[in-house]
């Protein structure tokens, strides 16, 4: 996605946000709060608990931007403070044993699902959430940051502590059972 | 696991993700966010380390340290060098949702959320205590001038009923900070150029048999002057002054035209000079040479004389002291700066690194700096006159013109 903050303008915005300055951390909400939402979306697989996640995600964003020491790795990390938001409101609401099945219903329009549409695809997108769901939370951390949001395995490993190797390893593994799941391939 | 290709399947869960994820999109107000965010946590990260009593401690000592040098500073200089063009207070601009306040390194920065809607050319009183601005609620509303005490947020609309179908333009207050005077086009009629009192009392139209536009006050704040025409003799543009008041109407200049398409940009961008002698204005060149032009005409006798000669000159704007006539030059192969010329035509200079929009810029009150927009209108430019290069700060969605407030 690339541009919507010019890479060159970046450090700048950066460094103002990490000082307090609102209108600098306005820019970088608008260029990133879409991806933050749709890879917390894909890790817990509801619209609901991504929106909370990103929501609680920006306090975060704020507080501890100026720990962040290459403003080229903004994206990155931003999208792993959601995902570790998205993992850990699983975490929680799976400790509560509270568990929310989805039904499609005449509001769902209104709050964003979808609707209506080619129902093969709808199929589709049906098995790929229930593909996902038997992956570990950590592996659609993965699996989002790396076939969403286009992260090689070095901007991954540094954005969720893991190497390298470790990120290609836990990829592997998830396309593994995807591909099962799936039946492709 | 190849970092740089990816395998057929990889390339269809890729797509199918994209599409699944698509779910998600739900459009946001970024500024709210961000100012929602901000507010809650109004302390950035710098302040969060220092948790320890012994370091708040000896911070406050510092702090306090520092003030009473600067005081003991301030209380010098106002001894020893009174500094008649004021001092440097809070940019005004306007961003996504409100109007924003920041000091000129971009630090400070205030958002007044102006409730929806879209607001344009803030606009400092001499004094610096109050701001007018344009509103418009929505695309299909009516302009209205407002007048706004950043310390309460209390707002007057001066501008009544008045249906204003125009697009948004420069504000002028009077020396005396209690009147405005702006242009404008009520519904589908001629232009007119109205007065007002900031406190929403005495509107009225000035010469509306003129169609003026383009005001400028006097700096003794007694006469306006406007670009205007009569129905009597639509090929000739005048430079007018009028009282106040509406009386004592007189034609400074006028330029007689023959090519309709050259009139409407003759005599426009007024700027009455510190001294009240001559007024400023922007000109297209002799047809068919073309080019924009920064003038100068004399008020009393009317004498005119060009400062620059066929660029693409515009916005022309007095130094504080009067010393100085900035303006916009471009675009001009694709660059466009802040230009600066004598008032006798001399010392062109173009400023370094300068590339603003063509908007309205503003002088600082020290007269040492110009404030203007990046050509992108996401940046405010803080340029100094001395050739150094500008500082930045972010300015998302800016419109219209900045301005600085002036402190006593």
């Amino acid at each position: 996605m690339g541009g919507l903050i010019d890479q060159e303008i970046l450090a700048g915005v950066v460094e103002s946000a990490s000082t307090g300055d609102e209108v600098a951390f306005a820019r970088i909400v608008a260029a990133h709060h879409a991806d933050m939402t749709r890879v917390s979306f894909v890790v817990c697989g509801d619209l609901d608990m991504a929106h909370e996640a990103v929501q609680a995600a920006w306090p975060i964003a704020w507080r501890k931007l100026r720990s962040l020491q290459d403003p080229s790795r903004l994206r990155p990390w931003l999208i792993a403070v959601a995902a570790n938001e998205a993992r850990q409101l699983i975490r929680r609401r799976t400790r509560r044993s509270i568990f929310e099945i989805h039904v499609e219903d005449g509001e769902d329009a209104q709050r964003g699902y979808r609707t209506g549409g080619d129902p093969a695809e709808h199929a589709a997108e049906v098995d790929l959430a229930a593909a996902l769901q038997r992956l570990a939370p950590e592996e659609r951390v993965v699996v989002a940051m790396r076939y969403l949001i286009g992260l090689n395995s070095s901007e991954i490993g540094q954005a969720i502590g893991m190497s390298p190797p470790g990120v290609r390893a836990r990829l592997a593994r998830s396309l593994d059972r995807l591909r099962e799941d799936l039946g492709d391939g | 696991m190849d970092d740089q290709q990816l395998t057929p399947f990889e390339q269809r869960l890729s797509a199918r993700l994209t599409t699944y994820a698509e779910q998600a999109d739900v459009s946001v107000d970024a500024a709210m966010v961000a100012h929602s965010v901000a507010t809650a946590w109004p302390r950035p990260a710098r302040l969060w380390s220092l948790q320890r009593p012994r370091l708040i401690l000896q911070f406050a000592m510092v702090v306090v340290l520092l003030m009473a040098l600067v005081v003991a500073a301030l209380l010098v200089g106002a001894i020893n060098r009174p500094n008649p063009l004021g001092r440097n207070g809070l940019i005004a601009f306007t961003t996504n949702g409100g109007i924003a306040f920041a000091y000129p390194d971009g630090s400070g920065l205030r958002i007044l959320p102006t409730g929806g809607g879209e607001a344009f050319f803030p606009t400092w009183s001499p004094d610096g205590t109050t701001l007018a601005y344009w509103s418009k609620p929505s695309n299909l509303a009516p302009l209205s001038l407002v007048v706004l005490d950043p310390k309460t947020n209390a707002t007057t609309v001066v501008s009544g009923s008045l249906n204003i179908q125009s697009d948004p333009a420069l504000i002028l207050w009077a020396s005396d900070g209690r009147h405005l005077v702006f242009p404008a086009i009520i519904g589908q009629g001629d232009p007119e150029v109205y007065v007002a009192a900031a406190d929403g009392s005495d509107l009225r139209s000035l010469a509306p048999q003129l169609q003026p536009s383009d005001p400028a006050w006097s700096p003794d704040g007694t006469q306006i002057a406007f670009r205007g025409r009569s129905h009597a003799d639509l090929d000739s543009v005048g430079l007018y002054v009028v009282g106040v008041e509406g009386v004592s109407l007189r034609l400074v200049t006028v330029a007689q035209h023959t090519n309709p398409q050259t009139q409407p940009w003759t005599y426009v961008q007024l700027n009455w000079s510190p001294d009240g002698e001559e007024i400023a204005y922007a000109s297209i060149g002799p047809f068919p040479v073309g080019g924009y032009v920064i003038g100068v005409a004399d008020v009393a006798s009317g004498a005119t004389h060009d400062l620059t000669a066929g660029d693409y000159d515009g916005q022309p704007l007095w130094s504080p002291d009067g010393r100085w006539v900035a303006f916009l030059r471009g675009p001009v192969n694709g660059a466009q700066g802040v230009g600066l010329i004598r008032p006798d035509g001399s010392d062109l200079r173009i400023l370094a690194g300068a590339q603003t929009s063509m908007n309205t810029i503003s002088w600082s009150p020290d007269g040492t700096s110009i404030a203007a927009y990046s050509p992108d209108h996401t940046q405010v430019e803080v340029i100094p006159i001395d050739g150094s290069l500008p500082l930045t700060f972010p300015a998302p969605g800016a419109n219209s013109a900045p301005s600085w407030q002036r402190l006593p």
